[in-house]
């Protein structure tokens, strides 16, 4: 039973090192990511362009056996292009019958590229899709397959013609991770790597089953977390709300978000119990969106961060 | 499976999380040691200076002893005992209350997050895969653990070495006779000192002298020394001789057959005796000078 619990924590291990193999750097990136998949959450990826988002998810795609599909946001992309749509087919006795073409979200991991390109109408497409797990077309309502994951990316410059994520759509993903430029050596090593060889030619090895990340999920949820840390997290999503610095703090759902992140941090890092750390290490990733800044203290270069970290203490 | 408890046999097997609060309640039990650890060390210290002070400060409200005749306490031994139960019980709990499972986790970090979360999700009866993974991991870390964590080590040091040093100087002052005949001169086992037979000479305990004020001049109360001119008082007695002896004249006469004198003078008969251990005419003789020099004649 144990036994099983330290394999399923040694593969997901694993994972990280087989995406490192393509990915350098953005560790900490990953494993927030891997988090949000053992603990069945969506995540909102930002960065500038060319910072690998878009690879890194693929490859995490790639080394845990589950099945892939980008979705590239434009804003002419229409919700059925993103669900599937009912079309007429007609059938080997000639007679002509609706039937439901699955659209991109029906996959795994679905990678929604710049996904404030799309209009809110498309947004909205993958609210249902994100909580529900489930698509409704018609009168018909079609499961997703499981395990079943959002990672979308969006780009923080180059506005003109986007559509910010709506307050209700960004609470929606668990967590918004942020990539930053690589350092020095990182970029050396990234140079050194993908000049000599091309991206295909690095092979990966699948290491985790669906089986088993679904497995995951259900242990991480029973990961025991104390009275203290439970409060304390509840405290801290509340002081988000009577924060001077925020004019609109997150909601219980953040709070969820932020429990089940630590357990999942935890998880990750072989332990069967949450500290101090995971929670305080997963705050910053889960209330960022959930946020907004004050107007007077965004003027004055408060960011949604700051004001986190503020209330960590 | 019984409530919660799992029956193999005839024996009846705690459950994971059962075994996690048996090992908290270990863990106070163990703080209750060292709380009375700590209050037992640190009472002796209270008892010695409460008693320090007030047997050579000798306030005019407290009794000398108290008791009754048959055994006697001097009172600043009483005064120390009482306060030093009720430092003790104070004490006692002070600590207990700060040694609690929480002081156990700070003393020992390794276990810290992990027992409590344990001790929380016990409560909760939680029994799933993690649950009992981290039941197991930290039963197993409490038996690297050690409740030395609850002793503060300093603490005791430091009070060992108030009670020696205190101890120390008690000891040097009842020697010197500045006090303590309360406690080493006039023990229960060894007599009041209220009876003027013992004041002064042996305390009835280990040897202390006891101190006097007001004490008179020797010199005036013996008077001038001088010669003194011999005196001669010489009486006529007359005797008369009864049952079986016959007359004897003489100036003085033993009363060994119950004679009768009869003479303006009455003289009492008695056995000549002498005791040379006793020396009873020099003991009352510095008895009474005692007594006059101490002004309580």
């Amino acid at each position: 039973m144990s036994q099983q619990v330290e394999e399923i924590q040694e593969k997901i291990g694993r994972v990280q090192g087989e995406v490192s193999k393509k990915i350098v750097g953005l560790e900490d990136v990953l494993e927030r990511l891997l988090v949000c998949m053992v603990c069945d959450g969506n995540a909102l990826l930002e960065s500038n362009p060319g910072l690998a988002k878009t690879m890194m998810v693929r490859t995490v795609a790639d080394v845990t056996d589950m099945e892939f599909s980008r979705i590239q946001n434009t804003p002419d992309l229409m919700p059925s292009d993103v669900t599937g749509t009912e079309v007429i087919r007609e059938s080997a006795t000639g007679d002509k019958e609706f039937v439901f073409e699955k659209g991109p979200v029906f996959a795994n991991i679905v990678l929604a590229d710049e996904i404030n390109r799309a209009t809110p109408k498309t947004q909205a497409s993958f609210l249902e899709a994100m909580e529900e797990e489930q698509v409704t077309a018609g009168r018909d309502t079609y499961d997703l397959p499981r395990p079943f994951f959002v990672l979308a990316t969006q780009n923080p410059i180059d506005q003109e013609g986007t559509y910010p994520l709506p307050e209700a759509q960004q609470d929606r993903f668990m967590m918004k991770l942020t990539l930053d430029y690589p350092n020095f050596d990182e970029e050396a090593e990234i140079v050194n790597r993908y000049t000599r060889q091309r991206e295909d030619d690095i092979e990966l090895e699948r290491v985790l089953t669906e089986d088993e990340l679904l497995r995951a999920q259900e242990l991480v949820r029973d990961v025991p977390v104390a009275d203290d840390i439970r409060d304390r997290a509840i405290n801290l999503v509340a002081a988000t709300r009577d924060h001077d610095d925020i004019e609109f703090g997150a909601s219980p759902r953040a709070t969820l978000s932020l429990v089940l992140g630590a357990k999942g941090l935890a998880f990750l890092r072989g332990r069967s119990y949450v500290s101090e750390e995971d929670l305080e290490e997963m705050a910053v990733p889960v209330l960022r969106h959930r946020i907004i800044i004050d107007f007077r203290a965004e003027r004055e270069g408060v960011t949604e961060e700051d004001a986190v970290r503020e209330l960590l203490g | 499976m019984y409530a919660g408890r799992e029956w193999t046999g005839s024996i009846l097997t705690m459950t994971s999380a059962e075994e996690v609060l048996k090992a908290e309640k270990e863990i106070r039990r163990e703080g209750a040691k060292a709380a009375f650890l700590h209050a037992a060390i640190e009472t002796t210290l209270v008892f010695i200076a409460v008693f320090f002070v007030v047997d050579s400060s000798s306030p005019v409200w407290l009794p000398e002893s108290i008791g009754t005749e048959a055994v006697t306490v001097p009172a600043s031994a009483v005064v120390a005992v009482s306060v030093a139960v009720v430092f003790f019980g104070i004490d006692a709990a002070l600590v207990y209350r700060s040694r609690t499972v929480e002081y156990f986790e700070e003393a020992n970090p390794q276990v810290k997050e992990a027992l409590r979360t344990a001790r929380d999700a016990a409560k909760r009866d939680e029994e799933n895969e993690m649950a009992e993974r981290l039941y197991g991991d930290v039963l197993e870390e409490l038996r690297t653990t050690s409740s030395e964590g609850f002793v503060s080590v300093r603490r005791i040091l430091g009070s060992l070495f108030l009670v020696v040093g205190v101890g120390v100087l008690l000891m040097t002052a009842s020697f010197g006779g500045g006090f303590g005949d309360g406690l080493f001169g006039d023990s229960p086992f060894g007599g009041s000192g209220e009876n003027s037979d013992d004041e002064g000479q042996s305390g009835g305990g280990s040897g202390g002298e006891r101190e006097y004020d007001d004490l008179q001049d020797p010199d005036e109360v013996l008077g001038e020394t001088g010669d003194v001119t011999r005196g001669e008082d010489d009486q006529d007695v007359e005797l008369d001789q009864s049952g079986t002896g016959g007359d004897r004249g003489g100036e003085t006469g033993s009363a060994g057959g119950g004679s009768d004198y009869t003479d303006s003078v009455e003289v009492e008969s008695q056995r000549s005796e002498y005791s040379p251990e006793e020396e009873i005419d020099d003991a009352e003789l510095v008895k009474e000078y005692n007594l006059r020099v101490r002004g309580e004649e």
